[in-house]
C-alpha cells in the first residue's frame, strides 16, 4: 500500500463532475464525457465521507475488519474513483474524526463499495438538457470541447 | 386510427391558437382527439381554448387549477378514451409538423407490433402567426433529442409504462421516456421532422440548478431499474444530438 497516497483529501475532479444525493444514494454525472455512475450501499457511504473531507487512509483505518468492506476494499474503491476521473487528490490533510458508527454502517453491507459506469446517455448529457440553452436567449449552446478546442 | 394528442397548457396565449391549428390541419388524416388540460391559465389562454373547443369537436377541454405540468399530463392520460390507438404530446407553445399524423398512422397500420415511432425535432426561434412553420429568418436546429413530442406511442405502451412520476419537479418527461425505452418496445426511428420546438426566453424560466438535479434524479432512477434489468443499455440509434451537422451553427 502506498501509505502517503491515501492520506490525501479528495475533491471533485472539476466543475463538470456533479454529485447528487437522493435518499442516501448518489448519482455522479461527468458532463465532460457524458458518463454517469450510481452508488448505493457501502459505496454511497464512502463517497459521502470522501466528498465531505475524509481521507482514504482514515476510512480504511476505521473499517479495520477484513472482509467485503475491509480496508483493501475501501482503498480499491478510492482507486476506482480516481481512475474514473471523478475525484483528484489535494495536498490537504483531513482533520475529520470518523465515528465508529460510520465503519459499522459501511460494514453492514453485503457487497464491497463499488460503482458501475454507464455511458449510454452521453448524447443527452453533453448537449441536452443540462447544457441545452443559453439562458438569456433561450437557444441551444453547444458545450465546449473538454480540451478547450473551438467548435 | 384514433390519435390522441395530449396538451398540458399553462399561459401560452401568444402561441396556443397556432399550436392547436397545427393539429387541426391534420384532422383529415385520423380520428383526432385533442385532449387539452388547461392548467390554470390566466393570461387569456383559457378564453382561446374555450372558443376553439366550441368550434372544433376534435378538442376536449379539461379545466383545472394550476397543479403543474406533471399532474396535468397525468390528468390528460386518465381522460384518454379506451379506444385510443396512438398517443403523442404537444406543448402549448410548439407546433406539430404537417403530415406527421398521416405518416405515423401509416407505419403503425402496417405493423401491429410497432409500439413507438421516434422522430426528429426542429428547434426554432419564431414563427409568423398563422403560418404554422418556423419563419424563414428563424434559426433552426434539427435533431433527435429527448422530448415527449418526438414520440408517437401505441396507447397500450403508454398504459404499460404508467403515469408520469409526480415525485419530479422537472424531468418527468425524461423519466417517462427512459421508462418507455427500458420496456424494450418495438420502435422505429424516423429522420422526418415531427415537431417544431419553440425556444425563446420565456421558455427558459426554469431554475437551471433544479433542471440539473431533476435530470440526475431521472438518471439515478433509471440506473436502479437497469440493475433489475440486468445491465440494460439505451439503444444507440435513437438520439443524435451530437452528430448533427447543424451543430456547427450553434452559437
Amino acid at each position: 500500500m502506498e501509505s502517503n497516497k491515501y492520506e490525501c483529501v479528495y475533491r471533485l475532479a472539476n466543475n463538470d463532475v456533479a454529485s447528487e444525493e437522493f435518499d442516501g444514494e448518489f448519482v455522479v454525472l461527468d458532463l465532460n464525457n457524458g458518463r454517469y455512475y450510481s452508488m448505493d450501499g457501502a459505496a454511497a457511504i464512502v463517497w459521502k465521507a470522501l466528498t465531505d473531507g475524509a481521507s482514504p487512509k482514515d476510512l480504511a483505518a476505521v473499517c479495520d475488519e477484513e472482509g467485503k468492506c475491509g480496508p483493501q476494499a475501501i482503498l480499491a474503491f478510492c482507486d476506482q474513483l480516481e481512475s474514473y476521473g471523478l475525484v483528484v487528490p489535494t495536498p490537504e490533510r483531513s482533520g475529520i474524526v470518523l465515528p465508529d458508527t460510520l465503519a459499522q454502517a459501511i460494514q453492514l453491507n453485503e457487497t464491497p463499495p463499488e460503482t458501475t459506469m454507464y455511458d449510454d446517455l452521453a448524447e443527452l448529457m453533453m448537449a441536452d438538457p443540462i447544457h441545452e440553452v443559453d439562458e438569456s436567449e433561450g437557444w441551444p449552446v453547444r458545450k465546449p470541447e473538454p480540451n478547450g478546442a473551438a467548435d | 386510427m384514433k390519435v390522441a394528442v395530449l396538451m398540458a397548457v399553462h399561459n401560452d396565449r401568444p402561441f396556443i391558437e397556432d399550436a392547436l391549428q397545427s393539429l387541426l390541419r391534420q384532422k383529415g388524416d385520423a380520428f383526432l382527439d385533442i385532449v387539452v388540460v388547461n392548467d390554470g391559465s390566466n393570461d387569456g389562454t383559457e378564453t382561446v381554448l374555450r372558443k376553439m373547443a366550441q368550434e372544433h369537436a376534435e378538442i376536449r377541454l379539461i379545466d383545472t387549477e394550476n397543479q403543474g405540468v406533471t399532474r396535468a399530463r397525468n390528468q390528460g392520460l386518465q381522460a384518454l378514451a379506451p379506444d385510443t390507438e396512438l398517443v403523442t404530446f404537444l406543448d402549448g407553445d410548439d407546433l406539430m409538423a404537417d403530415g406527421r399524423i398521416k405518416r405515423d398512422c401509416a407505419a403503425f397500420a402496417k405493423d401491429p407490433y410497432l409500439a413507438m415511432i421516434y422522430s426528429r425535432l426542429c428547434y426554432f426561434e419564431h414563427s409568423d402567426p398563422g403560418t404554422l412553420v418556423p419563419s424563414s429568418d428563424s434559426r433552426t436546429i434539427i435533431n433527435r433529442s429527448i422530448h415527449l413530442s418526438a414520440g408517437m406511442y401505441r396507447h397500450s405502451l403508454v398504459k404499460d409504462v404508467g403515469p408520469f412520476d409526480e415525485d419530479f419537479v422537472q424531468a418527468e418527461d425524461t423519466d417517462f421516456i427512459f421508462r418507455i425505452f427500458e420496456s424494450s418496445p418495438k420502435y422505429e426511428v424516423s429522420d422526418e421532422v415531427s415537431h417544431y420546438y419553440r425556444r425563446h426566453p420565456g421558455s427558459m424560466s426554469r431554475d437551471r440548478t433544479i433542471v440539473g438535479r431533476e435530470f440526475a434524479r431521472a438518471v439515478l432512477k433509471s440506473a436502479k431499474r437497469r440493475k433489475q434489468l440486468g445491465g440494460y443499455r439505451l439503444p444507440g440509434d435513437v438520439f443524435d444530438v451530437l452528430r448533427i451537422t447543424e451543430a456547427t451553427n450553434w452559437i
